[in-house]
């Protein structure tokens, strides 16, 4: 039984390797565990104050900016030097989440989710978390979220459609086409709160089904009866 | 003026009875509510009874399928005949319709029946207690050899009378030990009923002293609630170290708050004895309180969280208060101190942070973090505005429970048709609809009924008015309903008043709010 808050978020960065790429913008919901529902002022959205100029960045040991990256989120340097800068930024996002963290212990800390965070977005939280906290005090790591769960909304839409062909990929805006989302959102993808409130629907609807479900299918002692697959 | 031997008040016997004894002697626990009503004691003897009645050996001592407890409260309310193993132990045995409650009794009935002297019924007693099988047997010898000499009853009811003896071990209670707590029971119940509001206050202050300090604060403050008496958080007008009763309400005690210590109490306590805080700003509160008693940062936070820094002349949203405090820890010593030195109590922290950009010297990489805070102040990344729900659960972590509101305010209007304390009172009957927040749930297993070992559920629920500890949910329904049945969740229950209790509800219908 879930009691932990989702706060679903997601990074857009200046380039393509989540371990040395620069994060430009943040934006997370959070959604209530029971209700599943938006949490009254559950948003956060800031513009994050990447190293514009390449050789401080790389002095820096992180990625110079890549022009393609700023295209596909419709950025430039000249509004991206204007930004708050990561600390400022991490300090209160890691504020924000700490709000759904009703008993304030790693345990009931909310859980993470969005699209492809596991391959992407989380281990940004990680390397944001070494350099301005809060980490882990026994084991050094994310001290934001949930330590044990995460809900990465693509793998979990590539077990449901992984025998479907009519699903050819598994990328946001193939996801908002195939489920037919508005023009708002396609306007708007790559602008890191649009795709947290996209993932987030898309999350909602096969939590929402899959709660459902569960009350009609009996899992318990499935095997009891010896027939197992391998 | 009252007589301290005088333990005749009515209205003492009816807050007994009527199970609101939260805090009274010996009878504060749910267990010490639930059997106050079911035996209703209207006499010391009675409540020496009852206290001896609650312990674990007498309400585990089964027999004819009831505890003794329950024969007891049975016979007391005439649904059971009293009967006695042998009428020449009735007068022994009456004030306790029958049921062996006490050593003393024990001992009575070896001196009656079989002509033990009190040294010897001394040793009975010590040999039951101690469960010495040898000394037992000598004690058995001497009992069925008295019982023939003296010729009371034969050698089989003897027999029967001596086992009765040897099991009541488990749970006899010494009476003189009953009786006197039963006046100290008597005693804490005259002075919640005549002197609430100290004792609520005193209680609270003692909460501290409990194993789960905050756990009891929640039970004071529900009870109090129950009684009438409101408890309300702390605020910039009503900061005291302890809990503090005025103006018939009670203000909650700083030194009670999670994460604040007695260090910062006694800073805050100093600074309140040298002027009057009641009027500051939030610009005063960061500065004068939070930075002049060097508060630590977790005492801080939780004091925002529960509103304590609010007054009239700062109105802030606690969220708001949080986010600023987080960037005021963001700026370094110096540049705190020239705010604290050169700040506008009517300004907000964004303003005083221009003042210090405009006149304070700082290096050209500080002035872009200074900057930034000012830019975050001004663009709050989030929404700042306090929701009910935040508010209660704040308040739930740091103070215990939530004072201000509680999670089902937005809803409870509409959707309930009753209150909790409608319920808990006893005075409705029919069908209930009631928006709560369920507090504790305790699952059992069935024994009885069609399919026993099925899984049924007790909650314990609240709204604003109180809370319920009564609510039972049977298998089918909890089975149904399971997925919005857990502690913590604000649910809808639509149910009906419970014919045998009619403080407890029986819930048909629960959905999510």
């Amino acid at each position: 039984m879930n009691y932990r808050d989702i706060i679903v978020f997601d990074f857009e960065t200046g380039g393509r390797n989540p371990y040395s790429c620069q994060p430009t913008q943040i934006a997370a919901v959070a959604i209530h565990a029971r209700k599943l529902e938006l949490q009254p002022g559950g948003t956060f959205n800031s513009e994050i104050r990447p190293i514009i100029d390449d050789d401080k960045a790389i002095k820096a040991g992180v990625d110079p900016l890549e022009d393609e990256a700023l295209k596909i989120t419709r950025k430039t340097r000249d509004e991206l030097a204007k930004a708050p800068l990561p600390k400022t930024v991490w300090r209160k996002f890691a504020q924000f989440c700490d709000k759904y963290n009703f008993k304030k212990t790693s345990y009931y800390a909310p859980i993470a989710a969005g699209y492809n965070i596991n391959g992407y977005d989380m281990p940004i939280v990680d390397r944001m978390c070494q350099q301005y906290g809060p980490t882990h005090a026994k084991n050094g790591r994310q001290g934001i979220f949930n330590p044990i769960y995460t809900i990465d909304v693509m793998q979990h839409i590539y077990c449901w459609f992984e025998n479907n062909q009519d699903v050819k990929k598994y990328n946001m805006d193939y996801m908002r086409e195939y489920f037919g989302m508005g023009q708002d959102s396609k306007d708007n993808a790559h602008d890191a709160l649009q795709d947290v409130k996209d993932t987030a629907n898309l999350m909602i609807k096969f939590m929402k089904l899959q709660r459902s479900l569960l009350k009609k299918v009996k899992f318990e002692k499935t095997f009891a009866n010896g027939e197992i697959y391998v | 003026m009252f007589d301290i031997n005088d333990f005749r008040d009515d209205n003492v016997w009816d807050l007994i009875c009527e199970g609101r004894t939260k805090g009274v002697f010996q009878l504060e626990s749910n267990l010490g509510k639930h059997w106050a009503k079911k035996v209703s004691p209207r006499s010391v003897n009675e409540l020496a009874a009852l206290i001896s009645l609650i312990r674990p050996g007498c309400l585990k001592a089964y027999t004819e399928g009831k505890s003794m407890t329950q024969h007891y409260a049975d016979r007391k309310a005439n649904l059971d005949p009293v009967t006695y193993p042998h009428e020449s132990v009735e007068p022994i045995l009456k004030e306790t319709y029958g049921v062996l409650v006490y050593q003393e009794q024990s001992m009575m009935i070896a001196q009656k029946l079989a002509g033990f002297d009190l040294k010897e019924a001394d040793a009975l007693r010590k040999a039951i207690g101690k469960k010495k099988a040898d000394l037992m047997e000598q004690v058995k010898k001497s009992f069925l050899e008295g019982t023939e000499k003296r010729g009371i009853v034969s050698k089989e009811v003897a027999e029967e009378i001596f086992s009765w003896i040897e099991k009541s071990n488990r749970y006899a209670f010494n009476k003189s030990h009953a009786v006197s707590y039963a006046i100290n029971a008597y005693w804490s119940a005259y002075c919640k009923n005549y002197r609430m509001l100290d004792f609520y206050t005193s209680y609270l202050n003692r909460s501290d002293r409990k194993p789960k300090p905050q756990i009891e604060i929640k039970q004071l403050v529900m009870d109090a609630k129950f009684e009438g008496i409101e408890v309300y958080p702390p605020r910039l007008q009503y900061m005291y170290t302890n809990f503090t009763d005025s103006d018939d309400k009670i203000y909650f005690g700083l030194r009670h708050i999670k994460n604040v210590g007695t260090k910062e109490c006694e800073k805050i306590g100093k600074l309140i004895g040298q002027q009057d805080v009641s009027g500051y700003s939030w610009m005063d509160v960061l500065v004068k309180i939070i930075n002049g008693c060097k508060i630590n940062k977790r005492a801080a936070i939780s004091l925002i969280s529960v509103g304590a820094f609010n007054g009239a002349n700062n109105l802030k949203h606690r969220q708001e208060m949080l986010y600023e405090f987080d960037s005021w820890k963001n700026l370094s010593a110096r540049e705190q101190k020239h705010i604290e030195e050169n700040y506008d109590s009517k300004c907000s922290l964004s303003e005083n942070i221009q003042m210090l950009i405009e006149n304070f010297k700082i290096t050209s990489r500080r002035a872009t973090t200074v900057n930034d805070i000012k830019k975050s102040l001004d663009n709050p990344f989030y929404d700042l505005s306090d929701s009910v729900e935040t508010i209660a659960d704040q308040e739930l972590k740091f103070l215990g429970c939530p004072l201000t509101c509680t999670k089902t305010d937005s809803v409870s209007a509409s959707l309930s048709s009753f209150l909790c304390k409608d319920v808990s009172k006893g005075t409705i009957k029919g069908k209930v609809n009631l928006a709560v927040q369920i507090n504790s749930l305790r699952e059992y297993k069935t024994k009885k009924g069609k399919n026993p070992g099925q899984l049924m559920a007790f909650l314990a629920v609240e709204d604003s008015s109180g809370e319920l500890d009564s609510v039972t949910v049977f298998p089918d329904t909890y089975r149904e309903h399971r997925d919005v049945l857990i502690e913590g969740n604000t649910v809808l229950i639509n149910g009906e008043v419970s014919k045998k209790d009619k403080s407890s509800i029986i819930v048909n219908k629960a959905s999510q709010i």
